[in-house]
């Protein structure tokens, strides 16, 4: 059985797919690749705009789309130093 | 009085040396976990820092205090500041230690129970506050408060240690029955003044501890 996500990884996974989709993703994207349901990505994504690790872009086909800031960026780099202090201190 | 007073003549100096790189270590471990909040807005995290933050400045009053008792400076700092009596500067120090301590220890220990409301977090200051002044041995009382809070912190990072079975976690773990065992050793002060350099050679080792889990956490 695996192991329930916690929310440090769970932005992790939505970040990562963002960034290796070419930094522009469709939420139907997002919603495939980070395994939660419709309302749970929605709330995650509402949260990540809010605090400016991600921004939301309307294409020509209006479409939403997302793409990374670098407050975004900068998550993905520090992510193992972050999960590594934030677990050794039980801080989840 | 002042803390020095407890200390046995061999150790005085060495003391205030490991106040101060007490109040550095948890200065950077504060820094690094506020660093670490400003990217992830966990409130935990916030907790966490601000506890640690509170601990640092604990230790660099207790090391700044111990250090004008040592030097006579107190006497200099009372007459250009006008306190009539060195006594009680030196008192003012121990409180000011004592208040950002089990303030610190409380915050932590709130942030472990993972309780939202805030109501809870004043039971939890308030009822050592009240201890404290109401407390005959103000000093002895405060080193009670501080074991009982470490207590719950060390269940707290011991039930990490089972859930994570990783190295850091049990560096973290270890330097947490270190130093409940320190403050432990403060406790039995009245007994005999050798437990004031145990104590602290014991919070060097859990500090040393801490700062190797950083090292790890930097490392990877």
């Amino acid at each position: 059985m695996t192991k329930k996500r916690d929310r440090l990884e769970i932005i992790h996974d939505i970040l990562r797919t963002i960034r290796d989709k070419g930094n522009e993703v469709k939420p139907t994207h997002i919603l495939y690749k980070s395994n939660l349901s419709h309302q749970m990505m929605t709330a995650y994504l509402d949260e990540l705009i809010e605090k400016r690790f991600v921004i939301e872009k309307i294409d020509k086909k209006k479409k939403k789309k997302y793409s990374l800031t670098e407050t975004g960026f900068s998550y993905l780099n520090d992510y193992h130093k972050i999960k590594s202090f934030v677990d050794s201190y039980g801080l989840e | 009085m002042s803390f020095v007073n407890f200390s046995p003549p061999w150790f005085l100096g060495f003391d205030i040396l490991l106040e101060l790189l007490f109040f550095i270590i948890t200065l950077i471990i504060s820094v690094f976990a506020f660093k670490v909040y400003k990217k992830t807005y966990q409130k935990s995290i916030l907790l966490f820092a601000t506890g640690f933050f509170l601990i640092s400045l604990s230790y660099l009053i207790q090391s700044l205090f111990n250090f004008f008792a040592l030097s006579k400076l107190n006497e200099n700092i009372c007459v250009v500041i006008n306190i009539r009596s060195v006594l009680f500067f030196n008192f003012m120090g121990i409180i000011a230690h004592i208040i950002f301590m089990i303030l610190g220890l409380s915050l932590l220990t709130y942030m472990t129970l993972k309780i939202e409301k805030k109501r809870s977090f004043l039971l939890i200051l308030l009822l050592p506050t009240l201890g404290l002044i109401f407390s005959k041995d103000l000093v002895n009382t405060f080193f009670m408060y501080s074991t009982l809070f470490l207590s719950f912190l060390l269940y707290h990072f011991i039930k990490n240690y089972i859930k994570k079975k990783d190295n850091k976690s049990l560096l973290i773990a270890s330097s947490f029955v270190l130093l409940f065992i320190g403050n432990i050793y403060f406790i039995l002060l009245p007994t005999n003044s050798l437990f004031y350099a145990l104590g602290h050679i014991v919070n060097l080792v859990a500090y040393i501890l801490i700062i190797c889990n950083f090292y790890l956490v930097l490392k990877r």
